[in-house]
């Protein structure tokens, strides 16, 4: 247990090192927050473009912040996966192939604690994003476009967090599986591949984890969900399997050889 | 068209912090992908994406 503490302490002083705890966060709270200011300021926009006659732009509606905060969540599950997969791929594979972990493995290091503590730097770094852009566009929406309920926000983010848990999980697997890109590569397409199966087949992928990302929007434009219940035990059994396998798969393959790469 | 700048300056206020971010850390990198004078011309001009593409493409893993 100290042993996966200290390792987390060097995974988040390593993610401050890369900058990732810095732009990643920026990045997230820069992409969200735009959702409400072009809401709110697009028939401002559209009259400046000068193309849209005047009448028109009059009966362009601004959207409800429910809406707003429906695309706000949208904005994660499309750039938010892909920026988070794609600087987290090289979470296990980078140590392996750069020689790093030979030095650490070595070491009573073991790899529930390495593949552990990589897990809760990713967390880490996802969640310190996800909050501080969520909240940031929550405030937004409120001031600009009026009030969203507590209860509703909070629920929705709670499942999109989970969803993303979901993906890096996935991706730290795959990464422990595969090199660098190849791991991001496969894990953007499994997750694309969930929701959109989801959104084509419903009953189909009813077990699956992009039945979480229906019911955020669902919950947060006000529609009645049934118990998302189901969903979110199978979400965290899979994130748990995820994790499970990476460590043993990490101590049965061991280090790689590093002659030729 | 009247624009309430106060709601703007946080907005400008991360665009800015990012840019310098990307260049403190194209400053102190040792070698990058491709020249540096190259990634300078990003991420001054390529807005939220240049920073973005610098440090997910142009960062050589340490």
């Amino acid at each position: 247990m100290r042993q996966a503490l200290y390792m987390y302490r060097k995974e988040l002083l390593g993610m401050t090192r890369n900058y990732q705890l810095l732009w990643i966060p920026i990045v997230f709270m820069l992409l969200v927050v735009m959702q409400p200011v072009t809401s709110y300021y697009m028939p401002d926009i559209l009259a400046a473009s000068g193309s849209v006659p005047a009448e028109l732009i009059s009966k362009i509606p601004i959207p409800g912040p429910a809406e707003v905060m429906g695309s706000v969540l949208g904005q994660y599950s499309t750039f938010g996966v892909l920026i988070l997969v794609i600087a987290g791929m090289q979470v296990v594979a980078g140590e392996r192939y750069g020689g790093t972990a030979a030095l650490v493995l070595v070491r009573p290091v073991s790899s529930a604690s390495f593949i552990s503590a990589k897990w809760a730097g990713q967390m880490t770094l996802m969640l310190v994003s996800f909050i501080a852009s969520y909240a940031m566009a929550w405030y937004y929406t409120a001031l600009l476009l009026g009030p969203v309920p507590w209860r509703i926000g909070f629920i929705a983010g709670g499942l999109y967090i989970l969803w993303l848990m979901f993906a890096l999980s996935l991706n730290l697997l795959l990464s422990t599986l595969l090199r660098g890109s190849a791991a991001a590569v496969i894990s953007l397409l499994v997750v694309a591949g969930l929701s959109l199966g989801h959104s084509l087949a419903p009953a189909w992928f009813a077990w699956s984890p992009a039945r979480l990302l229906m019911l955020a929007n669902a919950v947060i434009i006000g529609s009645s969900v049934e118990s998302a219940f189901a969903s979110v035990i199978m979400t965290s059994l899979l994130c748990l399997a995820c994790i499970g396998i990476a460590i043993w798969s990490l101590r049965r393959q061991g280090i790689p050889d590093l002659r030729g790469d | 068209m009247n624009i309430n700048w106060g709601l703007l300056a946080p907005v400008i206020v991360l665009q800015f912090l990012l840019m310098i971010t990307a260049f403190i850390s194209l400053a102190r990198a040792e070698s990058v992908r491709g020249a540096k004078w190259i990634w300078v011309f990003v991420i001054l001009f390529g807005n939220i994406v240049g920073s973005i593409v610098y440090f997910i493409i142009g960062r050589k893993e340490a």
